[in-house]
């Protein structure tokens, strides 16, 4: 599919996804876990598909989004668009720095170093009542003024899925372009990419920085569109979640990675059936996927349709010609 | 400090290092940092809780079915997971993710299985010894004593055994022990069998200590993992050592810090470890 018919496609079918969710408040509800899913794995996506680093602390880069917004709106609600540049930043310095130090060891070391990340800060969350409000969180975050118009709960939503689209569109874009091939040059064999002057370990600092400050947009628009912040959302169960939703997804274009989102909000209605046997189904499929069909549903669906093109084309060649 | 905080320390040191051993032989015979294993020893210990807390189940049976369920995850790993994709993909993401998604499904099998209640374990053997003046229970005795027998059995392995001499091969350089004529997928299948059976004995020796839930095993994975960073990968008996320090600095920090600090100072020993010193305190020479 070329970049402009994907780009219009998508456009499409996100718009038809805000009118669908628009009918009821509950749609509406599943419709902003769609929309923090899909963040949250889109940033996981970045430097996961492009450079082959698996960080495993976006439940902490999305409390740090949450939680600066709720912050902010607690203590300086004049200033609370500042909330956004401001709990990036710390998202991205925290990414970057957790890379730099593992950045000449392997994909483990980074996996356990996030990991370890994201678990401290769910504990910091949980028992620094004075600036997090403890167990209990922070409620009553107020509605951003932008430029003087306040936005209700339905453009919020709205906002969140035009920035899922753009965000999506930006990383296939980036894939494409030099600096995305570079990553994935670098991701295929290392060696051969630095001997050709790629500077791998900041390409993949760089990689990971960014993908978390696209989970830092996904704590924001969680906090924003509820109201409140609660520690327990932002456990580690939130990362395994997250994990499987570009492997599901198909990890050959960022849009797999929302499609994951959808498929898990769709199969779970939200976080309860993943307690019983729903997190085992998709532990397991997500294994599934990554042994037999390492393309994922999308690839499934794009090797269907080649397929389905070739046999129409096989028919109507005449049989003489064969 | 006391000498009872002394002894819970070493006790808890060894089990780290049992942990660190496993992740050991793990990474020699197939290159991956497993930290599914944390998953193994769990699902272990809470099998044996589970099985022992009903009075009339008889104690073998309890060991041999939670001993067992650890060295069948980690056939699977090597058999069902690791070997069929590196035979498709090569590069190492592929291996971490399905190690990360094998974590989470074992989690999931075992609150499924054995509900999400901490369960506690009874104990292998009763009574308390008193060694001057400090009351000591057989049990913790058991665990010091059966974790130094077995870095003992290892570390002779590993030198004189048959198989043990071909993983230190394998793990040197999987090419040309191939090219030597090993037989690399047999000896790689033992070191993952055996790594099952040392996270079994590790869950075993940990139910008693502590109620275990199907969510302990990410700081096992964890503590595990920093035991054998610090100790490195040069001798065997590396991870005991790096699992007597994380021991120490963990109950030091408890200590003066307070209990609440525990994820932080492990953080920070990570970072620091890994910034430092990533090759660990004892490390190998090897002509690639």
């Amino acid at each position: 599919m070329s970049a402009a018919r994907e780009r219009a496609t998508t456009l499409a079918l996100s718009v038809g996804f805000l009118l669908y969710i628009e009918s009821s408040a509950y749609l509406q509800d599943l419709g902003t876990l769609v929309i923090v899913y899909a963040l949250l794995a889109l940033g996981m996506y970045l430097p996961l598909a492009l450079c082959g680093s698996l960080s495993l602390a976006y439940n902490a880069y999305a409390a740090i989004g949450a939680y600066v917004v709720a912050i902010f709106s607690r203590s300086a609600p004049d200033l609370l668009m500042l909330a956004v540049p401001v709990a990036i930043l710390i998202s991205m310095v925290t990414a970057a720095l957790l890379g730099f130090v593992t950045r000449r060891l392997s994909g483990f070391h980074l996996a356990v170093a996030t990991m370890m990340f994201g678990i401290a800060v769910h504990t910091w969350l949980l028992n620094t009542d004075a600036v997090t409000g403890g167990a209990t969180g922070i409620g009553d975050i107020q509605t951003p003024v932008v430029f003087g118009w306040t936005p209700d709960r339905s453009s919020l939503i709205g906002l969140g899925v035009m920035l899922v689209w753009l965000i999506a569109t930006a990383i296939a874009g980036l894939r494409g372009s030099l600096v995305g091939i570079a990553m994935r040059a670098q991701r295929e064999s290392e060696l051969a990419a630095a001997a050709s002057g790629v500077p791998t370990a900041a390409l993949r600092i760089l990689a990971l920085a960014a993908g978390s400050a696209i989970a830092t947009l996904a704590g924001m628009v969680l906090a924003l569109v509820n109201h409140f912040v609660l520690p327990d959302s932002f456990t580690i169960k939130l990362v395994f979640l997250v994990l499987f939703m570009p492997v599901l997804g198909g990890l050959a274009t960022p849009w797999g990675a929302v499609l994951g989102a959808l498929v898990v909000v769709a199969f779970t209605f939200g976080f309860d059936f993943f307690q019983g046997p729903g997190g085992l189904t998709f532990g397991l499929l997500t294994l599934g996927v990554l042994l037999v069909a390492p393309a994922g549903l999308l690839g499934g669906l794009a090797a269907l349709g080649l397929r389905l093109r070739r046999g129409f084309a096989a028919a109507r060649v005449p049989k003489g010609a064969r | 400090m006391e000498l009872s905080l002394l002894v819970s320390c070493i006790e808890t040191g060894a089990f780290y290092g049992l942990v660190g051993l496993g992740y050991f032989l793990f990474l020699r015979a197939t290159g991956v940092v497993n930290f599914a294993m944390g998953a193994y020893v769990m699902f272990a210990g809470v099998a044996y809780a589970s099985f022992s807390e009903n009075p009339t189940t008889s104690l073998g049976l309890a060991i041999i079915c939670a001993v067992s369920a650890a060295v069948l995850f980690a056939w699977i790993t090597e058999d069902g997971i690791l070997r069929p994709m590196a035979l498709r993909v090569h590069d190492e993401f592929g291996a971490v993710m399905a190690i990360v998604a094998l974590m989470f499904v074992i989690e999931q099998l075992a609150s499924l299985a054995f509900g999400a209640r901490p369960l506690l374990g009874r104990e292998l053997i009763e009574g308390t010894a008193v060694i001057g003046g400090l009351a000591i229970d057989f049990q913790d005795l058991l665990a010091v004593a059966v974790t130094m027998a077995i870095f003992a059995v290892v570390a002779i392995w590993l030198k004189h055994g048959r198989y043990g001499r071909m993983l230190r091969a394998v793990g040197d350089n999987e090419h040309a022990a191939r090219s030597l004529g090993l037989p690399v997928r047999r000896v790689r299948l033992v070191a993952v069998l055996v790594t099952g059976l040392i996270c079994g004995v590790a869950g075993l020796l940990a139910a008693p200590q502590a109620a275990l839930s199907f969510q302990s095993h990410l700081s096992f994975a964890i503590l595990g993992f920093i035991a054998l960073v610090l100790g490195g990968v040069g001798t065997p008996w590396a991870p005991l050592v790096g699992g007597m320090l994380v021991s120490a600095i963990e109950s030091a920090s408890a200590r003066y810090i307070g209990g609440f600090a525990r994820d932080y100072v492990l953080l920070a020993l990570a970072l620091t470890v890994f910034s430092l010193r990533p090759e660990g305190l004892f490390t190998i020479r090897v002509r690639a």
